[in-house]
């Protein structure tokens, strides 16, 4: 068993080291040129998406950015997909419950981890538990269980026939694309399979929780808890190299991008960053454009096909 | 020739005569008294133009780009694409828009939720090839397979079916121009990915790598505005002529005798108009000066060159020259002194100015810039010009530029004063930062050759007209004069196209203009009315 145990250690950390890795390459892009798209929720003072560029002389009175307006944005469409609601009725009647069952299934992962931290400490986790700590972990494991098994399973089959049959979606689905459907598919009904039939309180799970989290060898297990482990194993494996990581994508595609809407002060924040970038080289190769050169002088130069 | 649903992104590196062949049949039903409109086919190119012009994709072309002349040429273009490629996702060459790009070719799910959204691909009657995704599918594509390590193993099975050749290229550039920027899809994106970012640096890639550009958005825009002063070929010489005839017009038509400001030092706004309005609606120019004068603003306008051309169709098509042209905008106001730039009434010019040059101004040219509609707002709503709203008793409609709008959150001061002056205002649906475009954005409205002003009337303007047309049902006959106000330089353009290919004027009796002819038309202190109801 030490194999899978090393396979779900080495799992976790490409997980944590791509995700890692991918919101560096995000972060630390440099500053671009403003993009933004209105409505950009923080100003919901002005809720049909009117900005500062509405008043006269806007730079003398800046409105400070409402940062509940913006979690509340945030909050809609992370917990109700409210975008796809109100663009793509029909595929929110599969993705909503696709998306609301991963929540919380990622919730059970957290709360098996607590609930062997907690048997660690001599607080049994069973619903005969003394302790209402343990009764309490125990309802809300065996709950976010089912509940998001049976979620996230219903959707992830409506998205996989939709992906098939609807003309809109089919062209531009790849096999791969499939793949990747009928692998969190196939996780899905193995979960099931191996809670209902092998380890239906979560007893096994809490275990193996316990067992990784203080590095101690895995208990015996069934093997179908075992293929539900490494599938879930492989699936940490692979998901961050695919287009799934919009997950914290959105961060910065809302935002660094569709909410950035800072303006370039005298005296402000952007000044020094700018500044940096226009002095990057430019290697445009077009006539018009001075290759070698930075981006100030290019920028200030005229285009080179008519000084020649 | 496929039927349009079996067109896939890897078609467009399969040799084949044309991609896709528009259906008149298909395209968006208009409301009456269009329902029987025929659009007929879609003019065809000359034999001769076929032989010299890329047309593969739809028949239709915007570029004119020639067909090279040896396979060697070809593939050194095809070279040149992907080294090109490559300069696309470097900090150095494009930091300008690296991290917006990379977030949308990296994350997008494919959900099509952008889809409908999308003018173009609705009034085409869900033509394949312009669906949103479908021109960022295709670069993701040739990423993937050609950039990416590992791209081409296993390439059908992860969807990299793509064969990048001189055809691909060639279609590419051309669908680059079948969507007009508007944003609306980047809009309904549940993830944020913009697919009209992604269009716009292919636009970029092409011209700053291969020099593959439109001629009156480069040669004919960009180059001749820095090295002649504005577009239209207007040079300072002619600025000081047509100046002197506005206020010869404007004394002939108001009788107020008004002096326009030049090369005023210290003024507190520098007024920038698009140069189109000098040359076609030169009422919208003399419009701001009687506004301006009878309420005592200070202003001026430049005479140096490029400085009275708030145009910078960089906007549409690279980063560089967008760069460039911001850069002499800031180096002249900062030379006259004035307390801020006063965007005239021209959409793109509010947008590459204000919001997307923002970040290449440097300390020292870092100049305030404000739009005009506050200031409008201001003297029309405070009663620093005193309105007769009888005056404008005629229905009146509100065009939003989308890059006034959903690009930059202006959307209620200029309604403030549409609904103070005109008493039959009405708004379209929808309107706001969710408006169509006019179909003329991103340059469209000033490209005119080959067949693509065919394409633009009969697909990309479509959902625009139809808009008009439901505004203005309750009188839509002729024996009603209709205004629609467009604020924005480049959609009047697109709109005298539109209505002139509909016949919407002798039809309807569908008239257009800007809002200070509006303001004007309505001013008590204007004796005879400002506008003239001649379609032009």
């Amino acid at each position: 068993m030490l194999w899978l145990q090393l396979l779900v250690y080495l799992a976790v950390l490409v997980f944590f080291v791509a995700v890692a890795a991918r919101i560096w390459k995000y972060a630390s892009a440099p500053v671009h040129l403003r993009w933004e798209l209105y409505p950009v929720t923080a100003d919901r003072d002005k809720p049909y998406g009117g900005s500062y560029y509405e008043e006269m002389e806007w730079w003398k009175d800046l409105p400070k950015k409402n940062l509940f307006h913006e979690l509340l944005a945030m909050g809609e469409e992370i917990l109700f997909l409210k975008g796809v609601y109100e663009n793509n009725r029909s595929l929110w009647f599969f993705s909503y419950p696709f998306h609301l069952g991963l929540y919380v299934l990622v919730g059970l992962v957290g709360l098996l981890v607590v609930g062997g931290l907690a048997e660690m400490v001599g607080i049994p986790v069973a619903f005969g538990s003394p302790s209402w700590i343990g009764v309490i972990l125990y309802c809300l494991t065996m709950l976010a269980g089912y509940v998001g098994l049976t979620l996230a399973l219903l959707g992830c089959i409506g998205l996989l026939v939709k992906r098939l049959q609807d003309p809109a979606l089919k062209p531009m689905t790849s096999p791969a694309d499939y793949c990747n459907l009928v692998y969190i598919l196939l996780l899905l009904a193995v979960s099931g399979a191996s809670w209902l039939f092998a380890d239906p309180t979560f007893a096994a799970a809490r275990q193996i929780a316990r067992s990784l989290i203080t590095f101690q060898p895995l208990p015996e297990t069934s093997s179908i808890v075992m293929l539900e482990l490494i599938l879930f194993a492989v699936f940490l494996l692979y998901m961050p190299f695919t287009r799934m990581t919009h997950f914290f994508a959105k961060y910065f595609t809302y935002h660094q991008v569709r909410w950035e809407d800072s303006p370039n002060l005298p005296g402000g924040q952007w000044e020094g960053k700018i500044q940096e970038v226009l002095n990057f080289g430019v290697s445009w190769k077009a006539p018009h454009i001075q290759t070698g050169k930075t981006w100030a002088q290019v920028a200030t130069e005229m285009p080179q096909e008519e000084q020649s | 020739m496929k039927a349009q649903e079996e067109v896939k992104a890897s078609d467009l590196g399969k040799p084949s005569e044309q991609i896709t062949d528009l259906d008149p049949k298909a395209y968006l039903k208009l409301p009456y008294p269009y329902e029987d409109w025929d659009d007929g086919e879609m003019q065809a190119l000359t034999d001769d133009q076929k032989t010299r012009i890329e047309h593969s994709l739809d028949g239709v072309t915007a570029i004119g780009i020639p067909k090279p002349a040896t396979k060697e040429e070809e593939d050194q273009k095809v070279a040149s694409f992907l080294e090109g490629l490559g300069k696309l996702l470097t900090k150095e060459d494009n930091w300008t828009f690296l991290q917006p790009l990379m977030l949308s070719m990296e994350n997008c799910v494919k959900c099509q939720t952008c889809n409908d959204a999308c003018p173009v691909y609705t009034s085409s009657g869900k033509e394949e090839i312009y669906r949103p995704t479908f021109r960022a599918e295709v670069l993701r594509k040739i990423i993937n397979k050609y950039l990416k390590p590992g791209g081409k193993v296993f390439p059908k099975f992860r969807g990299n079916d793509i064969d990048l050749n001189w055809d691909t290229l060639a279609r590419l550039a051309e669908l680059s121009y079948r969507c007009t920027l508007c944003r609306r899809c980047a809009q309904t994106c549940p993830i944020g990915v913009d697919n009209g970012l992604i269009t716009r640096e292919i636009r970029k890639l092409f011209s700053q790598e291969l020099g593959i550009n439109v001629d009156q958005l480069h040669g004919s825009g960009t180059v001749k505005q820095l090295t002649v002063g504005s577009s239209t070929g207007m040079n300072p010489t002619a600025l000081m002529d047509i100046i002197e005839f506005a206020e010869e017009d404007i004394l002939e038509r108001t009788g107020l005798n008004i002096k326009i400001p030049i090369d005023k030092e210290g003024a507190d706004y520098l007024v920038m108009h698009n140069a189109g309005e000098f040359v076609s609606w030169p009422e919208n120019l003399q419009a701001f000066a009687i506004i301006f004068e009878i309420a005592g603003v200070s202003w001026t306008l430049s005479s140096e060159q490029v400085g009275y051309d708030s145009v910078n169709y960089g906007l549409f098509y690279e980063d560089v020259m967008l760069a460039r042209i911001a850069l002499r905008h800031a180096q002249i106001a900062k030379d006259l002194k004035v307390k801020s730039v006063l965007q005239g009434e021209c959409g793109h010019a509010h947008k590459a100015f204000m919001p997307i040059a923002d970040r290449v101004f440097p300390a020292e040219l870092n100049v305030p810039r404000e739009s005009c509609f506050p200031l409008l707002e201001d003297l029309v709503c405070n009663e620093k010009i005193m309105i007769d709203p009888e005056r404008n008793n005629f229905p009146v409609t509100l065009h939003d530029p989308c890059n006034v709008t959903r690009s930059m959150g202006i959307i209620e001061p200029q309604r403030r004063v549409l609904r103070k002056i005109c008493p039959q205002f009405r708004e379209m649906t929808p309107h706001g930062v969710n408006n169509y475009c006019c179909g003329g954005g991103s340059g469209f409205a000033i490209m005119q050759g080959s067949n693509f002003p065919d394409w633009r009337n009969k697909v990309s303007g479509r959902m625009k007209f139809k808009q008009v047309l439901d505004a203005f049902q309750d009188s839509i006959g002729p024996e009603t004069q209709k205004y629609i106000c467009a604020p924005c330089s480049n959609c009047k353009g697109q709109f005298r196209d539109l209505l002139s290919y509909y016949d919407a004027w002798e039809k309807c009796r569908i008239f257009y203009g800007g809002l200070v002819e509006l303001i004007v038309n309505a001013m008590v202190d204007v004796k005879e009315p400002f506008i003239e109801w001649d379609f032009h």
